[in-house]
């Protein structure tokens, strides 16, 4: 089953949700979706060798001697990528790699060469297996490398009882690609006005995938939470309520996760983990499959 | 009018806490909210004017007219984005309620009614959300039962006068091309500034655009034609890491930066670490900003007592950026 975890706004908690969670699976993956702002790994430290996959798009080249000049690839192409110069010039950042060009071209001036646009990690931390995408400096698209880091997670899936996708911040198409492919999603929220606007928005992304889904408040204190305020009137289950606290903001600025410091942070994610099995409804049958994965 | 962008890489740094306060200590009566797909600056600041909503079209999606489909599949396989797929539809509706994967599907065949449900069959459908519109499909369908059908991926949001503008929009969940609709965002700021009275003209030193978090295309798009970024950092492992990120892709453009950190004193390690990073980068270091949940709570609600140690940064914060603004050497 995969578990997605979003939230709207940013610095909700995302990262902090799915890597203390990860920590507190018996075994699991734990798949870094939020590939322009990658921050998993610097909680989760590789322990293995690390395996890099290079992800790239096939974008095309054009060969001057074969050109006619006859402009269709330029009059094609939907994204403006493409302008005429004397010869076709390509924009690299705003190709969406769609093979058009190279479709529409008469004279098979047009071929196709990879062109890099980021990286998929993998490598094993304790009993969590890491897979992290990493958009390259200066692209505008993280979707080729969320769906790489997507299908890693889907292949490993059958391996593991849970997989954590840890997304995008917003509820644009990065966080809805994620959202598309997980079972259960899971909205981190902030107690503050902001937070619960993001929050409906993240719940709107969610209810139109129509995917069950329950939201963790986090950061909370004591007075008023918008967001709290939000769950209960919409009727979304409040799976965990994580109070603020300096100590684990401090823990967190350090790299180290909040599980290894705090023994009521351990209990916390220990029930979050329960009741996201239960959402999900899970039969006695998923747990001996736990136990097995993790006698591997 | 010169623009000040606010970023910060790594979301919740509070970028959008300093530009609610900048937007309060500068009087500018323009400004704007670039981050589209979680926008909050509405929720604290005042505008009078009224709000002029306008649908924004993103790219256009494919279209299967289902009479004309024979579901050859010649789309499908030409789809790089996995966007169309040739379904069996009595199948794929049996299917659809039971994987909410298809929802999509399932509710473009609840809209397409008068397509031929009942009588089944092979057709292709278009999931629109993963479609990018890039017309590869309906170049290759035989049967010309592919067209192109504009898509409403958002709205615009105008609050203008000729005493205030306020520019923000939303775009609608799951959509795509929000770096296009930042830049309408930023066109509307543009266009309804230069319509300011004198008055609002005097009273504006510059104008305040809250930004996205991230690198991507709604950064990109945010950044055109900006005089001054104003980075909101973040003290921790994650927010050092991500302003990293954030300055190789404001470093390729020539427009001023400064830094300054939120939340200070949580990680004084890591605060001293960006102090570091903006020497090294040759950044001006625009203050320090104290945890202060107070500020942070007043400002998120449109409050401002202007005491307190947040404040006091802030303004300083606001002084650093005004001079910088003004120089024009810099």
């Amino acid at each position: 089953m995969k578990v997605a975890i979003l939230s709207g706004k940013g610095g909700a908690g995302k990262t902090f949700t799915s890597v203390n969670l990860a920590l507190s699976a018996e075994s699991c993956v734990y798949a870094d979706c939020d590939v322009e702002a990658p921050n998993g790994g610097l909680f989760l430290r590789p322990e293995t060798p690390v395996s890099v996959q290079e992800v790239s798009v096939s974008t095309p080249r054009f060969d001057a001697d074969l050109c006619t000049k006859c402009r269709a690839c330029v009059d094609f192409c939907a994204f403006g990528a493409l302008a005429f110069i004397g010869t076709p010039l390509l924009f690299d950042e705003i190709c969406h790699a769609c093979g058009g060009c190279m479709m529409v071209c008469p004279v098979g001036a047009v071929s196709e060469a990879p062109r890099g646009v980021g990286q998929v990690e993998e490598y094993g931390c304790g009993s969590i297996n890491v897979i992290a995408g990493r958009m390259n400096i200066g692209e505008s698209s993280g979707m080729p490398v969320i769906r790489s880091v997507l299908r890693e997670a889907s292949r490993l899936e059958s391996a593991s009882d849970l997989v954590i996708l840890d997304c995008p911040p917003g509820t644009a198409c990065s966080a809805a690609e994620c959202v598309k492919s997980a079972d259960l999603c899971i909205i981190v929220a902030e107690p503050s006005v902001y937070g619960a606007h993001n929050l409906r928005m993240a719940h709107d992304l969610v209810s139109f995938f129509g995917k069950p889904c329950g939201v963790v408040l986090n950061k909370s204190m004591p007075g008023e939470n918008p967001s709290k305020e939000y769950c209960l009137s919409s009727g979304i289950p409040i799976l965990a309520d994580i109070p603020f606290d300096r100590e684990v903001a401090a823990a967190l600025a350090g790299g180290r996760p909040a599980v290894e410091e705090s023994p009521s942070l351990r209990a916390v994610f220990r029930d979050l983990l329960q009741r996201i099995r239960k959402e999900l409804g899970e039969d006695s049958g998923e747990y001996a499959a736990e136990t097995e994965v993790s006698a591997r | 009018m010169k623009q000040l962008l606010i970023l910060s890489g790594k979301g919740g740094t509070g970028k959008t806490t300093v530009a609610t306060a900048l937007v309060e200590l500068s009087g500018t009566r323009a400004f704007a909210d670039c981050d589209v797909d979680a926008p909050n600056l509405h929720l604290s600041t005042k505008v009078c004017a009224p709000s002029e909503q306008t649908d924004f079209e993103g790219m256009p999606r494919a279209f299967v007219d289902t009479s004309l489909c024979t579901g050859c599949g010649a789309c499908e396989s030409r789809c790089r984005f996995g966007a169309i797929r040739v379904h069996d539809f009595a199948q794929s509706l049996d299917s659809a309620s039971a994987n909410c994967a298809l929802d999509s599907v399932r509710r473009e065949l609840a809209r397409a009614d008068s397509s031929p449900l009942a009588s089944g069959g092979r057709r292709a459908r278009v999931d629109r959300i993963s479609c990018e519109g890039c017309r590869v499909c309906m170049h290759v369908c035989p049967e010309g039962a592919i067209s192109m059908t504009p898509e409403v991926t958002g709205k615009t949001i105008v609050h203008a006068s000729t005493d205030e503008v306020f520019s923000t929009a939303c775009l609608r969940a799951g959509a795509g091309n929000s770096g296009k609709l930042v830049a309408a965002v930023k066109r509307n700021l543009t266009e309804r500034a230069s319509l300011l009275n004198e008055d609002a003209h005097a009273a504006s030193p510059f104008a305040v655009i809250d930004g996205s978090p991230g690198i991507g295309c709604p950064v990109i798009a945010s950044l055109a034609k900006v005089d001054m970024v104003l980075i909101v950092a973040e003290p921790s492992a994650s927010g050092i890491s991500d302003v990293e990120r954030l300055l190789q892709v404001v470093g390729r453009l020539r427009v001023k930066v400064a830094l300054c950190v939120n939340k200070a004193d949580v990680d004084s390690a890591s605060t001293q670490r960006l102090l570091e990073l903006c020497e090294a980068a040759s950044i001006p270091f625009a203050g320090a900003i104290p945890y202060d949940h107070c500020m942070a709570k007043n400002v998120s609600e449109g409050v401002f007592t202007w005491d307190g140690p947040g404040y006091e940064a802030v303004r300083q914060v606001y002084e650093c950026v005004s001079r910088m603004l003004d120089d024009r050497e810099g």
